[in-house]
């Protein structure tokens, strides 16, 4: 049976139709959040007013939007709704998601959300909060007016849709593994999603508490957040970071997955450590959980609290550590190959580390009093997040695309993605440590003189970064276009023990084998995992 | 069927909605099974016993049908339903490959190696027309098509 496009794209259940969405709809918010940082980086290329005609207030809307539109309308959506619900069945060897129409359902949540940021950021003054929206800055005496309100109900669509989206995947994963397949047998991408679901879960809804109560402040006189009602915006800011620590490594945990399948496969060996990784992935989960306040060392914290989250911190640089020496060790001895996704694996090993290095300064408290609110933590946060997550990301896009699609993509194209995105990442992120550790404050359009030179190489680099945004774009329309068939190129995913022309026949991983683009019931017949007798 | 409801209907509770009625109890004509060697068939042997007045039921308690049946079977080590291996045929050599059971003409079986020996997963397309032999342990596999004639493939 053929469904009529419109009823396929709007009503379908399917997950891989559904993954399309997520991925369409996650470039459209990776533009509209890299056109906002562009403007950014214009208006802070030179002191003075470059761009934004001294109006500060747009710029920190711009911040807002960034941010936003950024991890919960693009990186979210790619990560758990393209890459997940692609992949998580399939490589479960299940038919589909377990709910299926409530897939649906978690997915037509984003483009109104997408609507809402947009429509805060352009009606009136915008929220000029940062994604953080601390109030007071964030209450009716700063922001009267509807934006703050509906970048509120922006939070609670996406919201809405992860949780959904967060269930549907835990009982998959629970209840849906094919013959045989033990939870211990689930490969590493489908125990990242597992991590990143429970991790939604757990701290989604302490997020919807802390920004209702900020719209009832708002809107209906309460007094949550307000110290002249007898409230505390500290309050607002626990609520706030008991979900945004643990947000951050939701972001994370889906690109930790994935790197290990490319890593793997592309230095034909199995993954090192595999429960391990697992045990990794499980206790960052926990730890993530414990220690929200390092965001918050200058309120004003008591001298134990800030001990304690220094300590619980620093803690967290050991499951990381055993994912990256882990890595490093599949990488040794291996048969590595230089393939797009691998490019894309070892740019993430080298600038994850980065970033994971300057979040162990972060995280002592003392050390916090100079880098708070600084530039440094810009840096920081982008090297883990721009180059972490979206190295990730674009790598399985390179390294899974052809199974989605049926197409291969153009090695050139992609490799000029790749090297333009490598480099503009770096121009643009790595002066800003130098500009926070001189005292360059974040969400500030304006700057002394003296912070010029790193400031202006920086901006070139964000202006590199839209020549990057611009191959990408040219190598995703090559290869929908003129993506020769795969049989034609069989090296693009190299199956790790046996030549690739046997690909179809047998693999190390389930996904690779299917038919490209997979069926419409990509099992006929449930696969087994045998020991057999 | 519709006697009893009729019957019921005027001799009972002439105004209540059919859905009500049609929860009068059933007969019940085989006991609650217990264990497997006593399932009498997709019958009330497969109804739990429910769970007592006062207390919280178990899924032991409530379940029924075929969910009942593998409980049954999981509490016995019996894999009511072959899920973890449903492989009975050969022993994984070129001359005696193991059979697997298809529908369709061919399978996709994750082969971890024999007991004792098991491996990561590797996977493998098994076809009825050639046997699959995996490049990790060397067991072979080959498809038996079990599904009716007329819609075989070869
Ligand atoms: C090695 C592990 C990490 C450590 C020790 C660490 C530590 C920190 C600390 C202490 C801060 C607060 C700095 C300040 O505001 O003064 C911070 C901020 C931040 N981190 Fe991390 N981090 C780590 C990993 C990550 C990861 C994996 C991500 C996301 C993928 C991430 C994203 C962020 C973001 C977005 C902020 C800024 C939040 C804001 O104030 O707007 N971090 N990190
Ligand atoms: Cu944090």
């Amino acid at each position: 049976m053929k469904l009529n496009y419109v009823t396929r794209w709007t009503f379908s259940t399917s997950h891989k139709d559904m993954a399309m969405l997520y991925l369409m709809f996650g470039m459209v918010s990776a533009m509209v959040a890299t056109g906002m940082s562009v403007l950014m980086r214009m208006e802070l290329a030179n002191g003075n007013s470059q761009f934004f005609y001294n109006n500060h207030q747009a710029f920190n809307v711009m911040v807002t939007g960034h941010a936003m539109a950024m991890m919960f309308l693009f990186v979210m959506p790619v990560l758990m709704g393209a890459f997940g619900n692609f992949f998580v069945p399939m490589l479960m060897g299940a038919v589909d998601m377990a709910f299926a129409r409530l897939n649906n359902m978690s997915f037509w949540c984003l483009p109104p959300a997408l609507v809402c940021v947009m429509v805060s950021v352009f009606m009136e003054s915008g929220p000029g909060t940062g994604w953080t929206v601390y109030p007071p800055l964030s209450s009716m005496g700063s922001h009267s007016g509807p934006s703050v309100d509906l970048a509120m109900f922006a939070l609670h669509l996406t919201t809405m849709s992860s949780l959904l989206g967060a269930m549907n995947f835990m009982v998959t994963m629970l209840n849906m593994r094919t013959m045989g397949m033990h939870m211990m047998n689930m490969p590493l991408f489908v125990w990242a999603m597992f991590f990143t679901a429970m991790l939604l879960l757990l701290s989604l809804p302490v997020l919807t508490a802390g920004v209702t109560l900020l719209l009832l402040d708002r809107n209906f006189n309460t007094g949550f957040y307000e110290v002249g009602a007898g409230g505390d915006p500290m309050l607002y800011e626990h609520l706030f970071w008991f979900f945004g620590h643990p947000e951050v490594y939701m972001l994370m945990m889906p690109g930790f997955g994935m790197m290990s399948h490319m890593v793997s496969t592309y230095s034909k060996k199995p993954m090192f450590g595999e429960v391990g990784m697992l045990y990794a992935m499980g206790s960052m989960g926990l730890l993530g959980f414990l220690v929200w306040s390092h965001h918050m060392y200058m309120v004003g914290l008591d001298m134990d609290s800030r001990a304690y989250f220094t300590s619980a911190t620093m803690m967290m640089a050991v499951p990381t550590g055993m994912k990256m020496f882990s890595w490093l060790a599949t990488l040794y001895g291996g048969e590595m190959r230089l393939g797009v996704p691998m490019l894309f694996a070892l740019g993430f090993l080298f600038l994850f580390t980065m970033g994971g290095l300057t979040g162990v300064m972060l995280s002592n408290a003392s050390m916090d009093v100079a880098f708070h609110d600084t530039y440094y933590v810009v840096g920081h946060f982008h090297y883990v997040l721009s180059m972490g997550a979206l190295f990730s990301l674009m790598g399985a896009y390179y390294y899974w695309g052809p199974a989605m699609f049926g197409l291969n993509y153009n090695k050139v194209w992609a490799e000029m993605h790749f090297w333009l995105l490598f480099m503009s990442v770096n121009m643009m992120f790595l002066p800003m440590h130098f500009l926070g550790l001189n005292g360059q404050p974040r969400r500030m359009p304006d700057y002394p003189d003296a912070f010029m030179g790193w400031n202006y190489i920086s901006s070139m680099g964000s202006a590199m970064s839209m020549m990057s945004v611009l191959a990408g774009l040219k190598s995703v329309l090559v290869q929908l276009e003129n993506g020769t068939n795969e049989e034609f190129d069989t090296q693009v995913t190299p199956d790790f023990l046996e030549a690739n022309l046997t690909r179809s026949n047998r693999d190390h991983a389930l996904e690779l084998m299917l038919s490209r683009p997979a069926e419409f019931h990509t099992f006929r017949e449930l696969p087994m995992l045998v020991t057999p007798r | 069927m519709f006697s009893r409801i009729l019957k019921q209907t005027v001799s009972k509770r002439t105004l209540t909605s059919s859905s009500r009625l049609f929860q009068a109890p059933t007969k019940v004509n085989s006991p609650t099974a217990t264990k497997l060697a006593e399932v009498t068939g997709p019958d009330s042997s497969l109804i739990g016993p429910g769970a007592q007045p006062g207390t919280i039921p178990s899924n032991l308690d409530q379940a029924t049908g075929l969910e009942r049946f593998e409980m049954l079977g999981k509490m016995e080590g019996v894999d009511v339903f072959d899920m973890e291996n449903p492989i009975f045929e050969g022993s994984g050599t070129m001359q005696d490959p193991y059979l697997v059971p298809t529908y369709v003409g061919y399978r996709y079986v994750g082969c971890m190696g024999k007991k004792g020996e098991e491996h990561r997963p590797y996977w493998l397309k098994v076809t009825c027309d050639e046997p699959a032999r995996c490049w990790h342990s060397g067991v072979v596999f080959l498809g038996k098509y079990v599904g009716a004639p007329e819609h075989s493939h070869h």
